[in-house]
């Protein structure tokens, strides 16, 4: 069969070559393989073309080619994408066989894109690329992290600093009120979820950002796509042209030990200031029983609680390949402590890929992980009755002592002195780290299973099912305590134990043919013509998810606080509130890439998505794009041009596209499923008949069957340079990105009948709808320039660095604004506002123009608020109506930067290597409320907290020029451009320098590689930012996660800082 | 030619892959669903109890009828903190100066959501296996009762009996449910007319509701009752020209006396003996109430609403602080409050014929607003108590049988000052409730707080403990015989049969005059004594029915309805005298004060199909 292929094909040459070359004459016949010096063995799709004519033929699919030649000056012109060309005269000889060697620029060169790759220099879209060593090189823990400062417009900011905490990650911005996470696709498995991996298994990540590059995902994308490829072996190993077919094997380990440090503490007031201040503190009851000079505690808190922690990763991986098959797999492990006491995070990664070429056009693949992770976390909660030691270490009392009696479990609450039972609502931060047991584990496994079929040159089949499935469970151990005999936060009850659990499971099956096909030129036949490629592809999606919240009670067993288990509690309690849901997907999807002679470039993509979570007549979705690139540098004009020549490319693009988003939320902020239906409910529905309760029922939730996919539009232009001999690579893109049919959650109308869910919290009751829109545009460049300085050993460097400017602006969103839930009592306002017109989530509150000074200012001055005092800020009366109220409160500043960048020096010499890379915003506000405890009233009624040193400078009649305000002043009891602070930094991320030993110690040991570094993270930190980290996510919940809520992002109430690391670390492999 | 075969194999998978639309088809798993709900009687019992559940909601919601009924007349004043004034929406609606925000949104949502479950039901239910007749009587008995209250207190409100997305999702109504002006109004009247009738068609008596869980489930005779009860006010704006104005106002007046009969005759309801009892637990759900709130006691939370099934009337209507009976002489213990709503007022006190012992002749207690308070009765600044009315009784408990040789004894359901009245109580309780009543009396090193000195024991059943007045389960009759004995006498009136309304006021009267309370010898409980005055009326008028259903229904959120309808509002309420709030009253607009306003967001939303009653 095969043969009568090949026979059919050769007819059909040489049938060509009858009319179209008849001219040719005298021919010798030359038949060979191509080899691919990359991956060994033949490679299919190769050019030969005689030089200077149109002649020409392709490898097939084994690499062989024939083809005929005028005589034996003839010159064959060997080139393939990806290879460097090679010429080969063909003298006397018959067979030539020729290895195409990896053209090391081109191969950096090719990106991930959407289901395959491309040549960078063929993207039309815009699309970032971090090569494997920004990552592999760098010990992180998360593939976040990896990509901080890294890519243009890839905005990454943690929202903790506590060990495994995600990072919060913008693509181009804030694109909806709702989720605005990227798409992750780990070798082609698309999950909404951070992948749980090694990031030093990670050999490239391709963040696809404009909706032309991102269609292709659909529905999926509106945040961006993530396409991250982790390494894998290489088939034949080692082999190259001159050593073939060797198979080889190589074991690496790699390890890091590092200490963290918190950055920096924070000045609040020592014992002797704290209690100086107490008396002068209008309103304070003068204890009694005064403090007692010779018993004075000055007790440091916060050195109390933060520590430095040591974290380390060893990671070991084998990998192998022989001709037809290979193999990687590793493992590792991490044990990471956190800088707050209390928590820390541990992880174990098993993950592995195999190739295997079974025929010339069979391959198939598959790759397994396991990843199980455990992490204690403390409350993050910006709550002061909660239990987030970071708050309660700023404000507890520096007279009271630290010591407790950790048997009996007694921790000193406020002093003592003052016995009147209200100093005691402040948890002993170290009674909350020692209470703390909450725990989150997660297991997680992934497989996939993939078959590539290359059936005739330029088509490739590839179908892939994966799977993956994960445990989460959360649990917290409530032990009996006190904190001092009477307090309202003992419990002298038995112990209590929830225990949380989740599990879900999911799988992909994609499928996707491309066909490629290049027409030479018939001016040139080594040149592509017309080049085209098209990929048709499906997809089918599903996932599940079920899980039960149990809460035991009195816990009996005295083995309970270590290993606590649900058969201790007399009773359990069962949260009706976990429920499972399903969600499925199917897809078609398609592109077309169409070059013409290498200049211009089109892409279409397309796909249509549909999806369970709508009603049937909505759930269908089309996302189409369109991109064109211009090749400038490959025009004559372009060339002819003298004052040109530097430019070595030039690259115009545009680019248009949809892309969708379905991820409608509840009232609470989590997934909704099923908008579309209502459930029924009986919980809190019951009446009393006759004195007796029986159970209601009403619906739930008032479905919305309308609702639909939020929709993003983007445009994109852009515009890639190469100059100074390609040493200097320049990319500037500008965009622009509406999403409308924003999914706002609308309170149903008064009469609409809206049940108040099932929440106590009387919570309004609201149906999504498609109702909102946002934009965001910017632009955004990236630069790099290599280098390289001739001396005794060439010091070869490279410079880089990339800068986003994005503007958020939130349209229609239903006529309304959008509060978040107020921060906890006694603070009780939201800082953050949601309009029209305005960027999401920006500040609100009162703009402070100065300070009282006097009675008569007080009195010729608008009517201040309630309680207004000489010393107090003065708040600007906005509407001009002659008093501060409500209406005044005006926006003082958005948490989003209006510039993200990054830069990087790297380089080696010799055996030595080096990095420096620098990170950082611009233009972000941080709402610093701890300045409510730190520096607000605290006057002894209610919360008498440590105090921040500003507070020595408090304004007074005799402190006339100080801008803090006086002494027990109610001006923090409301939110004010007094609490926003410039949140710009500019931070060094990294600092690394490595040695690698020369071959000559290798080869002695019989090692490939040995490399040892030393490397220090978030060295240094400039910013103006008065807190412990300008960095400032999404705010913290109690179990230690962020909230994903977009509409309350950057208020600093306590949050985690990061750390810095010191650390050193080895490469080893042999 | 494998290959080609596997490809054409996989390429073929990729357009028909899982092409079944069932993949696709994902429904809410684990929990039930709207569909196929109502499909067995067992689910469509508990739908009819959910229907029931919004008017049991314990934050503002049926305490908002009670609120407009008593306050909005010259019954009670909204007393409370005259600075902070925590409740001063209440006041606002008391001084006809509604400023409608979140209580009024509350009430209206919640009775909203009432009537959106009972639509559902009632759409859900009409082609079903089993007899759903009884279940779909209570749930328009609901829907029309949910509406009778949103009507009076409002007027025009949007009339909407379907459900579905068009009434939830915003920008969607349809223009045809809502609509302005008092046609609108007689829509909604007729609606509620056309479901109790079916009520009263399809729901059973009250005795064959033989389940105790059946016990406070719309019957027959409450159907027949609010129809009576409903008819009486179309009568009574047709009488007086306000609205139904194309109706024939006999005829309207025959239905009520036809209805009241109905009651009467049909219904199986009579009289309790003793008037005190019927507002005690022991007396929840008896032979003379019609239709009550359900509640039950022992819910921990007060805030939430919808979780409880105890109501915080008690501590709405509570004194705002009073001396904790356990704590220390003289140290205020203020964790023990309520809010000090609905108290009555000296000229609702002066309506029970007290014959002074002195003077032999009947005491009117008369008050007008003095804003002179004296200084020693100011505490922190603020204005105490009611302190006019000290002159008679501040040297001695106000003690009926001893001042007054005879008076009406449906006082006795109000809480005076220094009322020996809880003698009756038991050891554990008495001393409270006598320190509450002396200190709503002697406030001058007590309260900060406005009150008028006395209470409403209707809602505050001197059986509770008061310290703990949060969530009680005191059921609140929404209608009870007697209301529909009064309608009969004033339908009788109004229609020339002098007759039957002698003998039904003198039913009244006669039932009132049976139950005195008296202290017993012996100071450790009461007697019920009969009364001696006032005795049977020879002669009946309308003003002596409307006197004497104030007399009855006092506290129980009637007044301002009765008076608005009866046309006598505009001389009442703009002369009422006030108490605290002074000249206040006088922001009385006429008939633009009968409705209160409609909620901005109401008409905003209505997106011009609703509009803001006249004068506001």
């Amino acid at each position: 069969m095969k043969k009568t292929y090949q026979n059919a094909k050769r007819l059909a040459l040489l049938l060509l070559s009858f009319l179209l070359l008849s001219y040719v004459h005298g021919q010798i016949v030359v038949t060979g393989t191509v080899i691919d010096g990359e991956f060994g063995g033949g490679l299919p799709g190769a050019n030969v073309v005689v030089k200077g004519t149109s002649t020409g033929t392709s490898t097939d699919i084994d690499g062989k080619y024939t083809i005929k030649v005028p005589d034996g000056n003839a010159i064959l012109v060997f080139s393939s994408i990806g290879f460097a060309s090679q010429s080969f005269k063909v003298g006397d000889k018959k067979v030539i066989d020729l290895t195409l060697k990896k053209d090391v620029k081109q191969i950096e060169e090719v990106v991930k894109v959407g289901y395959g790759v491309q040549k960078k220099n063929d993207v039309t879209g815009s699309v970032s690329q971090i090569g494997g060593a920004d990552i592999s090189d760098r010990p992180v823990i998360g593939v976040d992290q990896a990509m901080q400062g890294k890519a243009a417009g890839v905005a990454v900011t943690a929202n903790s600093g506590s060990p495994g905490a995600e990072a919060m990650v913008r693509i181009r911005g804030t694109g909806s009120i709702n989720s605005s996470e990227p798409l992750y696709v780990v070798d082609g498995v698309p999950s909404e979820q951070a992948p749980k991996i090694n990031p030093s298994e990670i050999k490239s990540i391709s963040v696809l950002k404009d909706a032309s590059a991102c269609a292709i995902y659909g529905s999926r994308a509106a945040g961006g796509v993530i396409l991250i490829t982790l390494k894998d072996a290489k088939m034949g190993g080692k082999r190259s042209a001159d050593c073939p077919s060797t198979s080889t094997s190589e074991i690496s380990f790699d390890a890091y030990y590092g200490v963290q440090y918190a950055q920096k503490l924070l000045p609040v007031t020592n014992a002797t200031e704290f209690r100086s201040l107490y008396y002068k503190m209008p309103g304070n009851v003068i204890p009694s029983n005064d403090w007692k000079e010779d018993t004075l505690q000055n007790t440091n808190w916060q050195k109390k609680v933060f520590r430095p922690a040591p974290i380390q990763r060893y990671t070991l991986a084998y990998e192998t390949g022989s001709d037809n098959s290979s193999m990687r797999v590793s493992g590792s492990l991490v044990n990471q402590q956190g800088t707050v006491k209390g928590s820390d995070f541990q992880a174990a990664n098993i993950g592995g890929r195999g190739n295997h070429k079974l025929k010339k056009w069979l391959t198939v693949s598959e790759a397994f992980g396991f990843s199980s992770e455990k992490k204690h976390v403390i409350d993050q909660s910006p709550n002061i009755y909660g239990g987030n030691p970071i708050l309660l270490a700023l404000i507890m009392d520096p007279t009271v002592s630290a010591s407790h009696d950790t048997t009996v479990g007694t921790y000193q609450g406020f002093s003592t002195s003052f016995n009147n039972g209200v100093y005691n609502k402040i948890k002993n931060p170290l009674r909350v780290i020692d209470l703390n047991n909450q725990t989150n584990k997660n297991n997680s496994y992934s497989g996939n299973f993939n078959i590539d079929i290359d059936p005739m040159k330029g088509l490739n089949i590839h179908s892939m099912i994966s799977g993956y499935g994960y445990i989460n469970q959360y649990t917290n151990y409530t032990p009996s305590y006190i904190q001092i005999p009477g307090s309202s936060f003992n419990n002298t009850a038995k112990p209590y134990y929830q225990q949380n659990t989740g599990r879900g499971w999911s799988y992909t099956w994609s499928n996707t043919a491309t066909y490629t096909k290049n027409f030479m030129r018939k001016s040139d036949s080594t040149k592509v013509g017309h080049s085209i490629s098209l990929m048709v592809g499906s997809e089918a999606y599903y996932s599940k998810y079920d899980g039960v919240d149990i809460t035991g009670y009195k816990m009996n067993s005295s083995l309970s606080s270590v290993y606590p288990h649900l058969s201790e509690a007399d009773s359990l309690a069962v949260s009706k509130y976990n429920v499972p849901s399903e969600l499925a997907m199917r897809s078609y999807f398609f592109r077309i890439n169409y070059a013409f002679q290498d200049r211009y470039l089109i892409t279409v993509n397309g796909r249509k998505d549909r999806t369970s979570r709508f009603a049937p007549d909505k759930n269908t979705g089309y996302f189409p794009s369109f991109s064109f690139g211009w090749k400038l540098s490959e025009e004559d004009f372009f060339k002819n041009n003298e004052s040109l020549k530097g430019i070595n490319e030039c690259k115009l693009r545009f680019g248009y596209g949809r892309i969708g988003n379905s991820n409608t939320q509840d009232a609470q902020g989590g997934s909704l499923y099923y908008p579309f239906s209502s459930t029924m409910q009986n919980q809190y529905r019951s009446y009393s008949f006759g004195g007796t309760r029986v159970n209601g029922v009403s619906v739930l939730n008032l479905p919305n069957p309308n609702i639909k996919w939020e929709t993003t539009t983007q445009f994109n232009g852009g515009l890639d340079l190469a100059i100074l001999q390609n040493k200097v690579n320049l990319s500037i893109d500008a965009f622009y990105k509406k999403t409308f049919d924003m999914i706002v959650a609308i309170p149903v109308p008064l009469v609409g009948g809206g049940e108040f869910g099932d929440s106590y919290s009387r919570t309004p009751a609201i149906v999504s709808q498609n109702v909102g829109s946002m934009t965001n545009k910017g632009i955004e460049a990236s630069i790099s320039y290599k280098g390289e300085i001739a001396m005794k050993n060439k010091l070869t460097y490279e410079l880089g660095g990339n800068i986003a400017y994005i503007k958020n602006k939130v349209g229609y969103i239903g006529n309304a604004t959008i509060e978040p839930p107020p921060l906890p009592s006694p603070m009780g306002f939201t800082p953050c506002r949601t309009q029209q017109g305005y960027s999401v989530a920006s500040f609100y509150g009162y703009k402070v123009i100065g300070i009282y000074q006097s009675n008569a200012e007080l009195n010729t001055s608008a009517k201040p608020l309630a309680g207004t005092q000489v010393g107090d800020l003065k708040f600007q009366d906005t509407d001009g109506d002659g008093k501060i109220t409500e209406k005044d409160k005006v926006y003082i500043g958005s948490p989003l930067p209006k510039l993200t960048y990054g830069f990087y020096l790297n380089g080696n010499m010799g055996n030595v290597d080096f990095n420096l890379s620098f990170q950082g915003t611009y233009g972000n506000k941080i709402f610093n409320a701890t300045k409510f405890y730190l520096d607000g009233t605290s006057n002894g009624t209610a919360y008498n907290n440590n105090y921040s040193t500003r507070r020595l400078n408090a304004w007074s009649e005799t402190n006339k020029g100080s801008s803090e305000p006086r002494l027990g002043s109610p001006s923090y009891d409301v939110p004010s451009s007094k609490y926003v602070e410039n949140g710009s930094y500019l931070r060094i991320k990294d600092i690394t320098i490595g040695y690698t030993f020369g071959s000559v110690m290798t080869k002695k040991l019989k090692i490939n590689k040995l490399r040892i570094y030393a490397q220090i993270q978030n060295a240094l930190t400039i910013t103006k930012y008065s807190g412990y980290d300008p960095e400032v996510g999404q705010i913290g919940k109690s179990d230690g996660s962020a909230s994903k809520n977009n509409t309350m992002i950057g208020v600093d109430l306590g949050s985690y800082p990061q750390a810095r690391t010191f650390m050193g670390g080895v490469n080893f492999s042999f | 030619m494998k290959k080609y075969i596997i490809s054409a194999f996989f390429l073929s998978t990729i357009l028909s892959l899982t092409s079944c639309n069932k993949f696709l088809d994902r429904q809410v798993i684990a929990q039930e669903t709207t569909d196929g709900y109502y499909n067995t009687k067992e689910n469509a019992l508990l739908a009819v109890n959910g229907v029931y559940d919004p008017m049991g909601w314990g934050n503002h919601e049926s305490i908002f009828m009670q609120m407009i009924g008593d306050c909005n007349s010259d019954d009670c004043e909204v007393g409370g903190d005259p600075a902070a004034l925590d409740m001063g929406e209440f006041v606002q609606y008391e001084t006809y100066k509604p400023n409608p925000s979140s209580f009024t949104k509350d009430f209206i949502q919640n009775y909203y959501v009432g009537i959106q479950r009972a639509n559902t039901f009632l759409e859900s239910t009409t082609n079903v296996d089993y007899d759903a007749r009884r279940y779909r009587g209570e749930v328009s008995f609901m829907r029309a009762l949910y509406y009778f209250d949103l009507v009076r207190a409002f007027g025009p409100v949007p009339l909407i009996t379907k459900s579905g997305p068009a009434y939830y999702l915003s920008g969607n109504r349809q223009s045809g449910d809502d609509a302005k002006g008092s046609k609108h109004i007689e829509k909604i009247y007729a609606q509620i007319v056309e479901d109790l009738k079916y009520a009263a068609l399809t729901l059973p008596t009250a005795d064959k509701y033989t389940n105790t869980t059946d016990k406070g489930r719309a019957t027959k005779g409450a159907a027949w009752g609010l129809l009576a009860k409903v008819y009486a006010f179309e009568a009574s704006y047709c009488k007086n020209n306000f609205l139904f104005l194309n109706e024939t106002k006999s005829k309207l007046w025959e239905k009520v006396s036809q209805y009241a009969d109905s009651v009467k005759l049909y219904g199986g309801y009579k009289l309790v003996p003793d008037y005190h009892t019927l507002f005690s637990k022991a007396d929840e759900n008896s032979i003379e109430s019609l239709f009550e709130i359900q509640y039950v006691s022992g819910s921990q939370s007060v805030g939430g609403g919808n979780k409880n099934e105890g109501t915080i009337k008690v501590v709405d209507f509570s004194p705002r602080s009073w001396f904790d009976a356990s704590a220390a002489t003289g140290t205020a213990n203020q964790s023990k409050w309520g809010y000090g709503l609905d108290e009555p007022t000296i000229n609702l006190v002066s309506q029970f014929d007290l014959k002074d012992k002195a003077t032999g002749s009947i005491k009117n207690y008369t008050v007008a607003y003095n804003p002179t308070i004296p200084a020693a009765v100011k505490v922190n600044g603020k204005k105490a108590m009611n302190m006019w009315i000290l002159d008679d009784m501040t040297k001695n408990q106000w003690n009926l049988q001893k001042d007054f040789t005879d008076y009406d004894p449906r006082i006795d359901m109000i809480i005076k000052p220094n009322d020996s009245i809880y003698d009756y109580l038991t050891d554990a309780v008495k001393p409270k409730w006598q320190r509450i009543c002396a200190f709503t009396h002697k406030g001058t090193d007590l309260s900060d707080y406005a009150c008028t000195g006395f209470w409403s024991r209707k809602v505050l059943d001197g059986v509770d403990d008061p310290d703990n007045p949060q969530v009680r389960g005191l059921n609140f009759i929404v209608l009870r015989y007697a209301d529909i004995v009064l309608l009969k006498a004033e339908a009788s009136l109004e229609l020339g049969n002098d007759g039957d309304a002698l003998n039904a006021v003198n039913e009244i009267r006669a039932r009132a005059r049976a139950s005195r309370w008296e202290r017993n010898g012996t100071g450790t409980g009461y007697n019920t004594v009969t009364g001696t005055t006032p005795a049977n009326l020879t002669s009946v008028t309308l003003e002596d029915v409307y006197k004497e259903r104030r007399l009855e229904l006092f506290c129980e959120g009637h007044r301002f309805f009765d008076i608005v309808r009866w046309g006598i509002a505009d001389q009442i309420c703009p002369n009422r005298p006030s108490e605290f709030h002074g000249s206040d009253f006088k922001s009385w607009k006429g008939k633009y004060s009968y409705f209160q306003p409609i909620p901005p967001t109401l008409i905003s939303e209505g997106k011009g199909n609703v509009v803001q009653n006249p004068g506001y």
